[in-house]
């Protein structure tokens, strides 16, 4: 509550043209913001991008502001739809980007870790298993993947999410079990690739 | 196979940890029963799991140290701008303009055409009250001594701008019947009153009367707007005057000068009048 009240009197600050207020919103929220157009488009250039884009949606736009919304469900639904619409510019796939992937296997294997940095075959699994997934994510539905993405690696609330993308638990249960469906044969078909390549080598 | 159904709607419930004690007892229950649906669980659950060893590559510190700065640039470079109030018309045409049809652009521009006209002949022509006046405000603009003085005169203008101004705001463009608005009839008031404001403008400003003056201008954009209007009533037309009359402040600003011309000399302001002929009939 005292939350609400303060992002209330933020936005009054924003309206009435102080940019420091503007810019505590943008800090508070721009991590969450890029992550969640980072896992709907699936790169760095484009997630800055729309998250930049969020924010100055969300400043043109803040004098008709409903008071009584919750300023971050409107802000996450304005990130959400920006990344579908960029989503359906590029023919609705998240692009897989090449150096997101090397950046990706990176962490996985810090620089001075024994945890197979030295070990061709194991950087090859793991290189591997990070394509599966990301190709994985791509083949299912702009929608499948927003609910999926924002249970699975955002740790939003199924109430939450149907708030943010305005519609029912129902439909967002649904949404995430076709994801979840879709998720397992897809990955089934990569790994059953996978073994006839290992094997045909 | 009504249980199976049951199971899986709580599925994704399950994954992520959302199911009460109760209905969990229950529903590892049924796994236990069922080896179809424990079979489908375990898949689902390998596959959650697969996902989670998902990486997200973390942007170094100087992407989030320099975000706002990034940000604040670009916002510069677009002239990002909050709507305000000066621009109010801006956020208003924003609205519409994907919805408006044809004739509202013709409307436009022929109120754009008439205030250009007004502009061009103040401008380039000397003002000449008599033919501009009905033969009765002609009358009293050309008796300069007359006992009814120009402020006099502008409290009477303000007054029968008024009911206009009332009649338009009041006005429920969707519930209420649209010849109770007699638009024809304001219509012609509005002509009348738009013809003697620029002599009675003129007269304010060489008595210094800068605040009557303003608000005799403003009045004059308003009752422009509604002389044009189409003999057709079309409510978003009427919208559009009533959203000019709301942020212009237009009531506002006449109650007070009602009150300022009260407060000096309450038998003088010719509404003051009509109310206290009003009040002795009851």
């Amino acid at each position: 509550m005292a939350i609400e009240d303060n992002e209330k009197n933020i936005i009054e600050l924003v309206c009435a043209g102080d940019m420091y207020a503007f810019e505590s919103i943008v800090e508070r929220y721009k991590k969450k913001v890029y992550y969640i157009a980072y896992d709907i488009v699936g790169n760095h250039h484009d997630a800055e991008d729309i998250s930049q884009e969020v924010f100055i949606k969300m400043y043109r736009t803040l004098s008709r502001f409903r008071k009584d919304a919750k300023m971050s469900s409107w802000l996450y639904q304005i990130a959400v739809n920006t990344s579908i619409d960029v989503l359906r510019k590029r023919k609705s796939k998240p692009l897989l980007n090449a150096l997101d992937l090397e950046e990706a296997e990176t962490h996985e294997n810090p620089p001075g870790s024994t945890g197979g940095k030295d070990d061709p075959e194991r950087r090859a699994v793991a290189s591997l298993m990070q394509e599966h997934i990301q190709k994985a994510l791509c083949k299912i539905t702009p929608q499948e993947r927003t609910v999926f993405v924002m249970r699975h690696y955002n740790e939003f609330k199924i109430r939450e999410i149907a708030d943010v993308l305005e519609v029912s638990s129902g439909t967002v249960k649904s949404l995430l079990f076709r994801a979840l469906k879709k998720l397992r044969k897809e990955l089934a078909t990569s790994q059953g690739k996978r073994r006839w390549e290992v094997n045909y080598e | 196979m009504n249980d199976c159904k049951k199971c899986r709607d709580v599925f994704v419930d399950a994954l992520y940890g959302d199911l009460s004690p109760d209905a969990k007892k229950i529903f590892e229950s049924h796994l236990r029963e069922c080896a179809k649906c424990r079979l489908d669980f375990e898949g689902m659950s390998s596959t959650r799991d697969t996902m989670s060893a998902r990486i997200r590559p973390e942007p170094a510190a100087d992407f989030w140290d320099g975000y706002w700065n990034r940000l604040a640039k670009r916002m510069e470079r677009e002239q990002v701008a909050l709507p305000t109030k000066e621009n109010w018309w801006q956020s208003v045409f924003q609205k519409r303009l994907s919805h408006t049809p044809r004739w509202a652009y013709q409307a436009a521009a022929s109120v754009l055409l008439v205030a250009v006209g007004i502009f061009l002949g103040r401008m380039f022509f000397t003002p000449s009250p008599v033919s501009l006046q009905t033969p009765e405000i002609s009358q009293v603009a050309i008796q300069p001594g007359s006992q009814i003085n120009v402020t006099q005169r502008a409290f009477d203008y303000i007054e029968r701008s008024k009911l206009i101004m009332l009649a338009i705001s009041n006005f429920d463009t969707k519930n209420q019947d649209p010849y109770a608005l007699d638009l024809p009839y304001q219509q012609q008031i509005s002509r009348e009153l738009v013809q003697e404001a620029s002599v009675l403008k003129q007269e304010l400003a060489d008595s210094h009367q800068r605040r009557l003056q303003e608000l005799i201008s403003d009045l004059e954009v308003i009752l422009l707007q509604i002389a044009n209007l189409e003999s057709g009533l079309d409510m978003s037309a009427i919208e559009l005057v009533k959203d000019g009359v709301k942020s212009r402040g237009i009531l506002f600003k006449i109650h007070l000068s009602d009150t300022a011309q009260l407060k000096d000399n309450p038998n003088a302001h010719p509404g003051a009048n009509r109310v206290k002929n009003k009040s002795k009939r009851f």
